[in-house]
């Protein structure tokens, strides 16, 4: 089953066709990355499904239904979306904002329920941030604010998060550190993820299901190693890799990889 | 553990404070003026016991002019308090997005086509000074409008901006040709002058700013979210088209109508919002109304301060919240 389908797809920016006739399946319950070269359109695809950007033509379909019927309200019961680089303003605390994560179920004003409480410090548990609640979120480490955001993301109560890149800017134990939480959120609390990510051996480690998209097209779509393969990489990044399988996780590694030149 | 800087019942506290600072203000400011009445005889006008004269100066003089003080301070408190947050930059204000000068622009034509002639009904002025911010706001917005894309508050900034030139430099030339009263009327008017202070002007904008600060208000859980940026808003299910549109109109209506009748009060727009920000946090709950009464405070107080105080000539009172607010900006800017 999916949770999420793209049918034929164009988007656009200004008049540049930027992805074209894309069909592209996110399977329930599962953590699906999207890979590919810089200006590939794996942002533009995850902004058009995530309803930040409007597609010229197609449809996405959210659990079967098309995500043009749903009011955006709606859509946010189901799906969360994090952009690249929020930000928070300044003075705000961890609990707060996470707190604006139930905005969506929220009426008039906006008083928090005992309900939204609960779900607010669940929330917190989840991302282990109970310390921090009261601390102002530009106080925080780069890894500890991504937990924040990701944090307002589950108060939505959505079974679908959908992430621009979250390891950006983030040291390899941090980015560990969110991918791990990430996953656990995947297996425990049954949120299916899908991510935009640079990190391919970090993608393969992570996900159940991978997808590589070239000029907006999706050169390949399926389990790890099916995806991480030296064939694969060479028409998505123009790379020659050297891919071998991790003894410890059982995931393909790409262990070292050469510019191809002249080819594309 | 670090204490929480902002908590809702410190800022209601801080609230409550400016509020009775703003009826001390005002009922401060009762007293002084041209003409000095004690306080015992301003309580007894107010209970009914005054003379033909004291009525005057108190029901005519003072009170309206109190009255207009704290609108147009809680109308550009507001106002700039919505733009701020919704184009998440601190230095947008009804300002920048180039009102003032589209209302000043229109209030100069109005100097120089009706003054003179004696053609003018007591609304004209207002409604053109009311017209002309609107018409800016209107024309900034198709101008930085791109088919399918955000609104980008940058790009809003700078066509305010590029626009506001515009205006001012239309202004000099009209400027140019003017005689001694027309130029001194329209120094004062853009030098912000509280020149509306009459009933029948109030009675129009006191219900036109209790209603959109009311809405405002309303809205201040939207304003939160957008002031996390438009794809977290999206992200959260909030219609951002929607809801940037009304509270920006709102903002724009608000100002306008300060505007109008106050004169140039931007500075207050700009400078409330920050103090609010650093008194209660970033709550839009508690901001509204702080930012809203801040505004009130500094109009009213700079008012008490141009009538106690004689500086030689009649001092209009923007001057007065310019020259104050100028150090606190100066020191804004040095520590961010």
């Amino acid at each position: 089953m999916n949770s999420i389908m793209t049918d034929k797809l164009d988007i656009a920016y200004e008049e540049a066709l930027i992805v074209k006739q894309l069909n592209m399946k996110v399977p329930h319950g599962k953590i699906t990355s999207i890979i590919g070269a810089n200006g590939c359109g794996k942002s533009t695809v995850l902004k058009a499904v995530g309803r930040v950007l409007k597609p010229k033509q197609g449809t996405v379909y959210l659990n079967g239904e098309d995500i043009k019927k749903l009011t955006t309200k709606e859509v946010a019961k189901k799906m969360a979306i994090l952009p690249q680089t929020p930000t928070a303003p300044s003075g705000l605390t961890v609990g707060q904002l996470v707190a604006y994560g139930r905005f969506p179920h929220q009426k008039g004003f906006g008083k928090l329920t005992d309900e939204d409480k609960k779900i607010v410090e669940w929330a917190i548990h989840v991302t282990k941030l109970d310390e921090y609640k009261d601390r102002e979120v530009d106080t925080l480490s780069g890894g500890q604010r991504q937990r924040v955001w990701i944090a307002m993301a589950l108060a939505q109560k959505a079974d679908q998060i959908l992430l621009d890149e979250p390891t950006t800017y983030l040291d390899m134990s941090h980015q560990l550190e969110i991918l791990e939480l990430l996953y656990d959120l995947n297996r425990n609390q049954g949120c299916t993820i899908v991510m935009v990510l640079h990190d391919l051996n970090l993608a393969a480690r992570f996900s159940d299901h991978m997808i590589a998209i070239s000029k907006g097209n999706i050169i390949k779509a399926g389990n790890p190693m099916e995806v991480m393969t030296s064939h694969v990489l060479k028409e998505v990044f123009n790379i020659d890799a050297k891919i071998v399988e991790e003894s410890e996780t059982g995931r393909p590694i790409c262990i070292t990889y050469k510019l191809l030149r002249g080819v594309s | 553990m670090k204490k929480q800087r902002y908590t809702m019942k410190n800022g209601i506290m801080i609230i409550a404070v400016m509020f009775l600072l703003c009826i001390l203000i005002g009922v401060f400011s009762m007293y002084v003026g041209k003409m000095n009445l004690s306080p015992m005889e301003v309580f007894q006008t107010i209970v009914g016991n005054g003379t033909k004269k004291q009525n005057l100066i108190v029901f005519d003089f003072r009170l309206p002019r109190i009255t207009l003080a704290i609108l147009v301070g809680i109308g550009m408190g507001v106002s700039g308090i919505i733009m701020q947050s919704l184009l998440r930059n601190d230095m947008a204000s009804p300002g920048t997005l180039g009102i003032s000068s589209g209302s000043g622009l229109l209030v100069l034509v109005y100097v120089v086509m009706f003054s003179t002639s004696g053609a003018s009904s007591k609304y004209l002025l207002p409604l053109l000074a009311f017209a002309g911010g609107i018409t800016a706001a209107i024309l900034i917005f198709i101008l930085s409008y791109r088919r399918g894309r955000d609104i980008s508050p940058t790009s809003l900034i700078l066509t305010g901006v590029a626009l506001g030139n515009g205006y001012s430099a239309l202004s000099l030339m009209i400027t140019l040709k003017l005689d001694k009263t027309q130029m001194e009327f329209a120094q004062r008017w853009s030098a912000g002058s509280l020149w509306g202070d009459h009933w029948d002007y109030l009675k129009i904008l006191a219900p036109w700013t209790l209603l959109f600060v009311g809405y405002a208000f309303y809205k201040s859980r939207m304003i939160n979210t957008l002031h996390l940026g438009n794809q977290t808003a999206i992200g959260l299910g909030l219609a951002v088209k929607k809801e940037f549109t009304g509270l920006l109109v709102a903002a724009i209506a608000l100002s306008s109508g300060s505007v109008a009748l106050g004169g140039n009060f931007f500075f207050v727009g700009m400078i409330c919002p920050h103090m609010s920000r650093k008194l209660v946090g970033p709550n839009h709950k508690l901001l509204i109304p702080a930012s809203g009464f801040c505004g009130a405070i500094v109009v009213l107080l700079a008012d008490t301060i141009t009538r106690t105080i004689s500086f030689g000539a009649d001092i209009p009172t923007g001057i007065i919240i310019t020259v104050l607010s100028i150090p606190y900006f100066l020191y804004l800017l040095s520590k961010s």
